[in-house]
């Protein structure tokens, strides 16, 4: 086989790769034939086995390469010698840690006008809930104390009717101030549940989450 | 040769050959030094060129030899680091494994 026959069937076995991978393959190749001189043409056909066989080594390459090209933008993987070798290299591994962190700022940075929306709503989503359980507290403490006074003041009224205007106007009378006395007490027991109970209750829930939250995080680092 | 190289050894010493010449230097003159050393086919270190090549640690370019064009390796700043961090782990690691087999107590 001839020079200009291997680097022919060499071309030919690299036609199902990208054609920049095959151009800088077979510069490569063209250059090393050249490079070795005629007089060790045959020298260097021997060596280098069969066309297959290069092609297959540049495949390989090309397979391990892009399963190491899943990051952009982070120092070249290092290989480590042994499995033990980049286990024990703390050193680096803190500054693969940092750069993280700094790829996440920068991506933060960066995506700004995107998230910036998105934080502006979940904003406004919290202050609406708030608000609108803080109306609606406001609105049972009205409701409880207006019902119980007034309701009270009617039962009152309506026992005066009793003797003055007659039966049927004091039972209406008296009847309304206790379903108003009666709507007063259950906003009073409501609200006294909903602050004595749910209130701490949830408090405590989102704190143990924010606490639990930190503390993984804070694991999970340690343990890197 | 009875042991094995595996690829972050050959990483390393392809590194280290390149940064030998400030200028860079071509893939069959590399293969020699290469073997110089080591015992690797020919078809090996292309792969491993055009890898360190995309993992920014060699960078190419062509210089004009006797008419025509010939590819040049030259060692990048990110392959300078990669190299010492091999250099420093290879010594790590040599020193240990000498010290076994010279049958000295490990700390």
């Amino acid at each position: 086989m001839t020079k200009e026959q291997f680097l022919f069937q060499l071309e030919q076995k690299l036609l199902d790769i990208p054609e920049d991978e095959r151009a800088e393959a077979m510069e490569y190749y063209r250059d090393y034939f050249s490079d070795a001189g005629t007089e060790n043409e045959e020298q260097v056909i021997l060596e280098l086995g069969s066309p297959e066989k290069v092609a297959a080594s540049i495949k390989e390459g090309l397979r391990a390469g892009r399963e190491d090209a899943g990051t952009i933008g982070q120092p070249p993987q290092t290989r480590g010698f042994g499995k033990s070798f980049s286990e024990t290299n703390a050193g680096r591994k803190q500054m693969d840690s940092r750069s993280k962190w700094l790829l996440i700022i920068v991506v933060a940075i960066f995506t700004f006008p995107f998230w910036i929306g998105i934080a502006g709503a979940l904003f406004g989503i919290l202050v609406a809930v708030v608000a609108t359980i803080f109306g609606l507290a406001v609105a049972a403490v009205a409701v409880a104390g207006v019902g119980i006074v007034a309701g009270f003041i009617c039962v009152v009224v309506g026992i005066v009717r009793f003797f003055t205007g007659g039966l049927v106007s004091g039972f209406i009378t008296v009847g309304a101030g206790l379903l108003l006395f009666a709507l007063g007490c259950l906003c009073t027991a409501a609200l006294v549940f909903v602050f004595g109970q749910v209130f701490p209750w949830a408090l405590r829930g989102i704190s143990n989450l924010l606490h639990n939250g930190i503390r993984r995080r804070k694991k999970v680092e340690v343990n890197e | 040769m009875v042991f094995n190289t595996g690829a972050a050894l050959l990483d390393a010493i392809v590194l280290a050959v390149v940064s030998k010449d400030e200028e860079g230097t071509y893939g069959y003159k590399i293969t020699q030094d290469v073997r110089k050393a080591i015992d690797v086919s020919e078809s090996t270190l292309y792969p491993v060129l055009r890898r360190l090549q995309k993992d920014d640690c060699l960078e190419v370019y062509d210089r004009e030899c006797a008419g025509r064009n010939r590819r040049y390796y030259k060692i990048t700043a990110a392959g300078e680091a990669q190299l010492n961090l091999y250099r420093s782990e290879w010594m790590d690691y040599s020193r240990k494994i000498t010290a076994l087999f010279a049958g000295e107590e490990l700390a």
